[in-house]
């Protein structure tokens, strides 16, 4: 899973945690706690555009980063 | 005077080479480059995760939606057991979603493995006043050399000069730092789902 986050599952006397890549979350994709069960997704356009906005600008970022790895044959 | 025939292997060409910016180029490298990304984090989280509101930054928040399913209480024991989908929506900082951490310079290895010959044959002139300029190495950092010198009669000098250097440099990032660790810790605790009646829609709630 690229760039996997992760967050404390929120349902109700869970204490499981949902593993989840924001890049899929802009596909749609729900991810599951494997504690309970429970899925979760983006609600809305407005949340979509706006994970989208931010994780285009960080991906531009790791790119510079990249490029300047590449030129120390850093890793 | 001194006379000299000398057949000589210089390392590298270069008496003068700097050993020490030889190593620590690539190590200043992934330093500089960490040192711009984490000033362009800085930059990216006040730009994307915050918005500012007079002189103060509040976070921007996603709506996301929680979907699970829950077994439906029947009356009639020997019925077969019901779920149903409840859907919850819940708040999310934007922050908590970016792996921030993936914007450093995890590793850096740098392995050097050199080796320096110097071999020389000198003929000397028995003279009083002779002087003897023998090529030598040159560099900042020590190593183990082993010198070797023969002398046949007392006017032929022949020696050799060999040095193996390895230098074994390994970096690894910081972990992140506290400050903004806890900013993440308390965003993740404080995550409350609202929970809504099944079909319906809430307007989303910025905070």
């Amino acid at each position: 899973m690229k760039d996997a986050q992760s967050i404390p599952c929120p349902a109700p006397e869970c204490s499981g945690t949902i593993l989840f890549s924001p890049y899929e979350l802009l596909e749609g994709t729900r991810f599951a706690c494997t504690h309970c069960g429970a899925a979760i997704q983006l609600q809305d356009k407005e949340s979509t555009q706006l994970v989208e906005a931010s994780m285009n600008r960080f991906g531009q970022l790791k790119d510079g980063l990249d490029k300047v790895k590449k030129a120390n044959s850093l890793s | 005077m001194a006379d000299l025939p000398t057949g000589s292997l210089k390392p590298g060409g270069s008496n003068s080479l700097d050993i020490e910016s030889l190593i620590s180029a690539p190590l200043v490298a992934a330093a500089t480059a960490n040192s711009m990304m984490a000033r362009e984090q800085a930059k990216f989280i006040l730009d994307f995760c915050f918005a500012k509101n007079g002189g103060n930054y509040r976070p921007v928040m996603i709506a996301m939606s929680l979907s699970r399913s829950e077994l439906v209480p029947d009356s009639d024991p020997n019925a077969k057991p019901r779920f149903r989908q409840v859907n919850t929506t819940f708040n999310l900082p934007l922050l908590t979603i970016i792996p921030l951490n993936a914007l450093a310079v995890t590793k850096a290895t740098v392995q050097f493995e050199m080796e320096m010959t110097n071999q020389m044959t000198e003929t000397t002139k028995v003279d009083s006043k002779s002087q003897v300029s023998a090529p030598k190495l040159m560099g900042r950092i020590s190593y183990d050399s082993s010198e070797r010198t023969q002398r046949s009669g007392s006017r032929d000098q022949k020696g050799s000069n060999s040095s193996s250097l390895k230098v074994n440099i390994n970096a690894e990032q910081l972990p992140i730092p506290t400050g903004m660790a806890t900013i993440l810790e308390l965003y993740t605790k404080a995550i409350h789902p609202i929970e809504q009646p099944n079909g319906k829609k809430n307007k989303r709630k910025n905070q």
